[in-house]
Order: structure tokens, then sequence, then C-alpha cells
């Protein structure tokens, strides 16, 4: 701790001469202290309104369906360090944290700490790398990042990425089977008909006085995110002949490359999961119940100035220390204003709610049996 | 003064050189976290429970990373509360201002790199963002532009992570320079994290907060903050297409932005500065470079 800080008093001695000249727009306050009540009857009607078609009064078989969801070899079975080191670390490891060792012994579990493979020095200003593993693998949460040496650099040095998004999408797969152990069953490919491929560019642009792209932007690193899919079967809505062949799961993989390849990788919360034998279909919420639980939830905080809500079928995991149980739920995601808005509208947000708001919600009833530990 | 920040003068004697050439610091940085997630009648605006929570997680890491959270019995930790403008304006703007304060409630000047949360919008040319109680007539915090409320880093904010909608947008790129420096100040911000269009809450993201102050230091801030919260195709999906495959889905578009006196310094900012390698004050906010993902389509704006 620093103890020779003092306040900047001569900020507030020019701050006494130069007294703001301009109004800006300002969010005044309300003349009125009586609290708005959020209205109970349209939050129900907007969260029916966003729930799917296949959740119904009677959700037994949906749930049995998204209990028999397909899950792949858990980290815990594929993942190997050595694999892990070779593959993400080009320059070879220069250090391992002691709990590293735990990952070569039978058990494969971490109990101290993370493992932390280094090249380099993270406080320095050389190239380093860091490959970091969650003290417990059933977790899912591997990161590895990399960087080169500090160093100025001018706009003429960035090397673009000319990568297709096809090719980076399976570079990306590779990666994570090969340098992480990820069943690549759980990383859905997208079918031939989709209209976007889960890949991005990352670029940086640079402006000045004048305009705004003075130097234009460049692609340095194409990235990979992945949202981890469990296949399902019979998720089906007869009325608009849609399907959900897969179900998104607990986790998340992000895979970048600039020109020279992969420079960061992450898992996080690709937790290892089991079906809990004492849930089943018979737990199932009813769609009403769920309308009544959400809309109950959103009234609690307060939600008057709520444009729309989006549902969707998620599994979750109900965690417990050495794995998760599968959670057949929603995933809500409510909107307090509309997916398009012009410069005048969005100046006029001015003193509203404007942040999207993410929850879930479990599609079964909780039974104590179900909370008790194992 | 800190003796720590030792070589403002020298950064300024050399503004036309670019940033790496000065000496780089590597001690504790000053963390503070202001965040509203109870918001009240008066200013306006839906509660969300789980948003301090978010900031908090990067602020919990970057103290278990080392940094200086403040004095035990008075930690610069701001939830709900007295949240108003005068903790965030400069005395340019008001000579009450206080965003230097160093004592309890300590001003967000005070610190060397602080998240700010709470609800915000598009105010023409700059963010604006909603505070909970009215303080010189005003609900609100407008920073860039055309705004004269905020002038970060004439103190010693050094990394501002703006968790509120519109912080960053594309369009008022030009402008959020200004909200980093001051009129004849020789110290200077550098660099302000922000939002693209709306950013989403939830209490699942508290890890993309923590992982942001995580990988602050093994790679570029800018890096650490627009990968870990770019979430891409899963925001406000059709309920049959939860993958994003028939793109009917929005995105979450984080900015990462610095200052510099040119094309190179600014870039350079960009590319190297981390929170255990701080380089010396920008010379100049002439240039900016900002780092985003392409493409990237949020709720409330177009896609950029």
């Amino acid at each position: 701790m620093k103890t020779n800080r003092t306040p900047l008093r001569f900020a507030a001695m020019l701050g006494a001469l130069v007294v703001g000249a301009c109004a800006p727009q300002t969010r005044t306050p309300t003349t009125s202290p009586e609290a708005v009540e959020p209205d109970r009857g349209r939050l129900e009607r907007l969260v029916e309104r966003g729930l799917p078609p296949v959740i119904g009064a009677d959700n037994s078989v949906l749930v049995e369906s998204m209990l028999k969801a397909r899950m792949g070899e858990p980290l815990s079975r594929r993942f190997h360090l050595d694999a892990a080191v070779d593959r993400s670390l080009s320059a070879g490891a220069s250090s391992y944290s002691k709990d590293c060792d735990a990952y070569r012994s039978k058990d494969r579990q971490v109990q101290s700490g993370n493992c932390v493979v280094e090249s380099g020095e993270e406080m320095g200003l050389g190239a380093y790398a860091r490959l970091e593993i969650e003290r417990n693998l059933a977790s899912g949460n591997i990161v590895f990042i990399s960087r080169p040496a500090v160093r100025d650099l001018h706009p003429d040095e960035l090397k673009p990425v000319r990568m297709s998004d096809g090719e980076v999408l399976e570079k990306a797969r590779a990666f994570l089977d090969g340098a992480f152990g990820v069943d690549l069953r759980e990383v859905p490919m997208p079918p031939q008909d989709a209209r976007t491929l889960p890949v991005s560019s990352l670029n940086i642009g640079i402006g000045n006085d004048a305009r705004i792209d003075a130097v234009p932007p460049i692609t340095v690193q194409k990235v990979a995110h992945l949202r981890r899919g469990f296949a399902v079967d019979g998720i089906v809505d007869r009325a608009s002949g849609r399907s959900l062949p897969y179900l998104p799961g607990p986790g998340r993989a992000v895979v970048a490359m600039d020109a020279q390849g992969v420079v960061h990788a992450a898992l996080a919360d690709w937790q290892e999961l089991r079906v809990d034998p004492r849930m089943s279909g018979r737990d199932a919420k009813s769609r009403n119940e769920l309308v009544t639980e959400i809309a109950e939830d959103l009234a609690s905080e307060q939600w008057t100035d709520l444009h729309s809500i989006s549902v969707t079928l998620v599994i979750a995991s109900d965690w417990r220390d050495t794995h998760g149980f599968v959670l057949p739920s929603v995933e809500v995601h409510v909107l307090p204003v509309p997916r398009d808005l012009s410069q005048a509208e969005q100046r006029a947000l001015a003193g509203k709610g404007t942040a999207g708001l993410v929850r879930q919600y479990a599609l079964v009833h909780r039974r104590q049996e179900h909370l008790d530990k194992r | 003064m800190r003796a720590r920040v030792r070589n403002a003068a020298l950064a300024a004697i050399m503004g036309g050189l670019v940033a790496l050439v000065s000496p780089h610091q590597a001690s504790a940085l000053y963390v503070g976290m202001y965040a509203i997630g109870d918001y009240t009648n008066t200013c306006g605006g839906n509660d969300i429970s789980s948003w301090p929570g978010m900031a908090q997680a990067w602020w919990n890491e970057m103290g278990s990373r080392g940094h200086y959270r403040g004095p035990s019995t008075s930690q610069y930790r701001y939830v709900d509360g007295n949240m108003i403008l005068r903790r965030f304006c400069d005395p340019s703007f008001n000579s009450d201002c206080r965003d230097y304060q160093s004592t309890s409630p300590a001003g967000m000047d005070w610190m060397d790199a602080a998240i700010l949360a709470t609800h915000g919008w598009d105010n023409g040319d700059h963010w604006g963002g909603l505070m909970r109680w009215s303080w010189n007539g005003s609900c609100s915090i407008t920073a860039g532009g055309s705004s004269n409320q905020v002038r970060w880093g004439d103190a010693w904010l050094k990394f501002a992570h703006i968790s509120s909608c519109f912080s960053a947008d594309k369009d008022n790129l030009d402008g959020i320079r200004f909200a980093m420096a001051k009129a004849g100040a020789t110290r200077r911000m550098h660099q302000w994290d922000g939002f693209h269009g709306i950013m989403w809450i939830g209490s699942g993201y508290n890890s993309d907060y923590r992982k942001t102050a995580s990988h602050g230091h093994s790679s570029s801030i800018a890096h650490a903050w627009v990968t870990n919260h770019y979430k891409k195709g899963s925001q406000d999906c059709a309920w049959y297409d939860p993958f994003n495959w028939f793109g009917t889905c929005r995105d979450q578009c984080p900015t990462a932005y610095s200052i510099g006196t040119s094309s190179s310094d600014a870039l350079s900012r960009l590319n190297n500065e981390r929170y255990n390698n701080v380089l010396s004050n920008p010379g100049g906010n002439n240039w900016y470079a900002y780092m985003y993902y392409a493409g990237c389509h949020p709720v409330g704006e177009s896609a950029w």
C-alpha cells in the first residue's frame, strides 16, 4: 500500500476558475417519488409470447428428451497435459507449477491449486505464454494465452490474417480436440443451410483528429467462438416443422489465431455432467408454472421499461463440486429496448433501463432429493 | 504526489515519441468499483441485482492479483448508495465536482483502474449513464464528445471499464478521447473500454469480468476486454436457433480504445498495456486506436 498519495488540490482550484459552460442533455429527476409498479399482466404476456412452442402444458416428454441428451467423453478422461503443452506452447515450457504433477498421477485431479505452465515471464517485457488448468478438470476451465514481446508497433507492421471462416473453424476444432481433449461430439457443426459460422474477425482501427479510419481497420486475429451442444431427439414443433437437433450445454470455447497460429484459447465451464437418476419427466413444470415463475422474478426487479423476452431451451448444470447434474432449463433473454434503434431513439433512452438481462430457470421442479448432495 | 508515477514529465518531453521508449511500471494499481443494481424512483431505471456482482468479479480478481482496493475500513467498492455525478465529474465542469477525491467516497479519478456499471445510452456524440440520485440537478453522467463533465486522467485514472450500454459506440469513438484528457494537464487516461450498443447482465457473466482482470496481466488489457466480453450470436435468439446458425441472434460487442500522439503510439499502447505493464502517460490524444469484432451486431445499434 502506498501512503504518499495526496489529493490533487490544484484540480479543485482550477475548477473554481472554470465552471462548466455548456449544458449537455442530462437526465433530470422525476417529479413523482411514487414507485412505478410493474404491470404483472403485461410481463406474463411477454413471457408467454417468448416461450418456445415445444413447451406445453405437460412437458414430461420434453424433459425426458433433455435428460437423454448425448454427451461426449469428459475432459477428465481426454485431457493430457503433455499434449496440451506440446500443441500450445510452441517455445516449450519453462516452468510448471507443482500442482501440475497431479495430472500425471492416476486420479488426475489437482487438489491444491491451478496447474500453470509458463514460457517466459508474465511480468516482463518479453514474449510470454501461459497454459492454466483449473484445479478440478470436471469444472471445465482451461486457458491458453500468449503474447509477443512488448515493442513499439507501426500500423504497417500489423499482419492481416487472411484465413477463411471455414478454415478457422476447422483449425479451432482440431486444436480443442488435440490440445484440450474436447470431445468434438459436443461441438456441433452448423448444418449445410446455415447462414452464419461461429467465426469472427478481430480488428484494430486507428483514427485521428481528421477521421475515424485514418488507418483502415486490419484483421489481426480470426476467432472461433463455440457454444457447447448436445444432440437430442424428438424436440419438434409440429405446427412450424422446426426442430432442435442440439441443445446448448454449459460451456463455451474460444480459439483465436493470428498469422502465425493459435495465440489464445479457452474453455469456460465445460463441466463434466451426469444424469441424476432421481430426476425424470414427472418433475417437469407446466408452461403456466414457468410463465408465473419468470414473470414474478422479473417483477421483483421493477422491470417497467420492458420490450420483449426471448426464451431458448438449454441444458444447465447443477454443480456438485466433482460433477454437475443435467438440469433441463430455459434461458431467458429480457430486452428493455427494441432490437433496432435510430440515433434519436438511442438518445431518448436517457434515464431508462437499457441493459439486457440473461437468466436461466429450471424446467423441472427441484425436489429435496434432487438438492441433497451426492 | 505519488512517487510511482515518476515519468510524467519525461513523457511530456518525449511527446513525439512512441510510448514504449518511456519506462514502464509494474507496481500495484489503486482499483475501484462503482456499480448500481438497485435504482431509485427519483432517477429511474429498472433494478438489475446481478450487475454489481459482475463489476465486483473484476475488482476482486484485481485484488487477488495484488492491486490495492482501499483502506480496510472504507474500501473502494461503491455499490448503490449515494451514487451521484459528483464522484465522476471534473472540477473544470463544476467546482464542487470530486472525481479526484481521496477520502470515502473516493472519486473515479482517484483510482488507477476502475469499473463503472450502470444503465447507459447514446447521448448524441457521447455516452450517457444513469446515476442513482440527483446532484446539481442531474441524474446522469455524460462523457466524451461535446460533454464537458468528465476529464479523467488528469489525476490518476488510467484504465476505465465502463460496463454500460452504448459506452463505446462506433459512432462516438472520435469523442471518447475528450473524456480522457484535460486541457493543460500532463496526465491523461490510457484506455477506455466499453460496449457498442446494448450490453447484457447475468450472474453467469461474472466470469467474463474476472477473466478480463486475470488475462489482462498476461496479455493486453484491450485483448482481455474484447475477447472475454464478446458474445457472438448468443443473445436474444429465436427458440429454434440457439447456435445462431440461421442468423436470428444478436451479439454483445465490446470495444477497447487507447489514445496517443501518433498512430504508432496509440496502437502500441492498445497492444502492449497490461495491468502489470503500465506505460507512461500519453503525450496527447490526437490519435486513437480501437479493437473490436468486425460485423458485431448488438441490440440497439447497427452492425459494426
